[in-house]
């Protein structure tokens, strides 16, 4: 594998952790499910079980929030010929119906494969590292 | 030339492209914070148009209302996060996140103006590198947080 082509790879997985965020934002829940394998094996706040268990919870947690904004910083990107790792710490914006900003720092544990149509994350474990609460301004 | 050769030269084109436009966004951010608007202006096209929700129009319009509107702030620091860019040959689509700290200075004291924010960008190829065509600004977030100190 050359150089080039791990770029390419490191850079097609940061795209699909983004692309996992913007379809977030967009409470496009098809375009979320589209970043994971159908039978991803998921942990964190949403379920504990597999990515299907953590969407069907997804819907109900859009509601909760006017808006939310997932803005992805460090990352950690180790591509190994058809598998990959990404580590990427997000500062996660919930903008509450009442005016108010719910923050958590969150941790995205992620592990990625090559499928045909590009990567998608297989196992996630989603850690809250730190949170705060502000009221309406 | 081989095939091989053709999809390795496509991956270039494509891994140098797109390491371009994160730069050019990230250049536009760094050009506002140390208040160099030519900077600024370069990072859009000549006929590039904006719409910035709070103003709109041309390059000259736009970064003039930029430059009156951060006038009254200290400081100013734009942080870049999420990053998306999808190139189609001479043209692209980019959106960025961007956390706009503000530092403003009050008879109470300081206030740090947060502005949680997304650059909707269409860009193109030109002969000097890639330029922004259009830009749209979506504010998802604001937040004044009084600062004790310094």
């Amino acid at each position: 594998v050359t150089a080039l082509r791990r770029l390419a790879d490191e850079l097609a997985v940061r795209d699909v952790v983004s692309g996992y965020a913007r379809a977030v934002d967009r409470q496009d829940l098809a375009a979320v499910a589209r970043c994971f394998t159908p039978e991803c094996a998921y942990e964190g706040a949403l379920a504990t079980g597999t990515i299907a268990d953590a969407l069907a919870r997804l819907e109900a947690a859009f509601a909760r929030y006017a808006r939310t904004m997932h803005f992805m910083a460090t990352q950690d990107v180790r591509v190994h010929g058809d598998a990959a790792e990404a580590e990427t710490c997000c500062v996660a914006f919930h903008v509450r119906r009442d005016g108010g900003l719910s923050t958590v720092g969150v941790r995205y544990l992620d592990g990625l494969v090559r499928m045909p149509d590009g990567w998608r994350i297989a196992r996630r474990v989603v850690r809250s590292e730190w949170t705060r609460a502000d009221p309406a301004p | 030339v081989g095939a091989g050769q053709v999809t390795e030269d496509a991956v270039a084109r494509l891994v140098t492209d797109r390491a371009a436009i994160r730069d050019l966004v990230a250049r536009y951010a760094i050009a506002v914070d140390r208040k160099d608007w030519a900077a600024v202006r370069a990072c859009f096209t000549a006929d590039a148009t904006c719409d910035y929700v709070w103003f709109r129009g041309d390059v000259a319009t736009v970064v003039g209302h930029i430059e009156r509107g951060l006038a009254r702030f200290e400081r100013t620091m734009h942080l870049v996060g999420t990053h998306l860019a999808e190139v189609s040959g001479d043209a692209a689509a980019a959106e960025t996140y961007a956390l706009c700290h503000h530092r403003l200075r009050t008879a109470d004291g300081a206030v740090d103006r947060v502005v949680g924010l997304r650059y909707l960008d269409a860009l193109v190829r030109t002969p000097d590198g890639w330029r922004i065509r259009r830009r749209d600004v979506a504010v998802d977030f604001e937040r004044a947080d009084p600062v004790a100190a310094p």
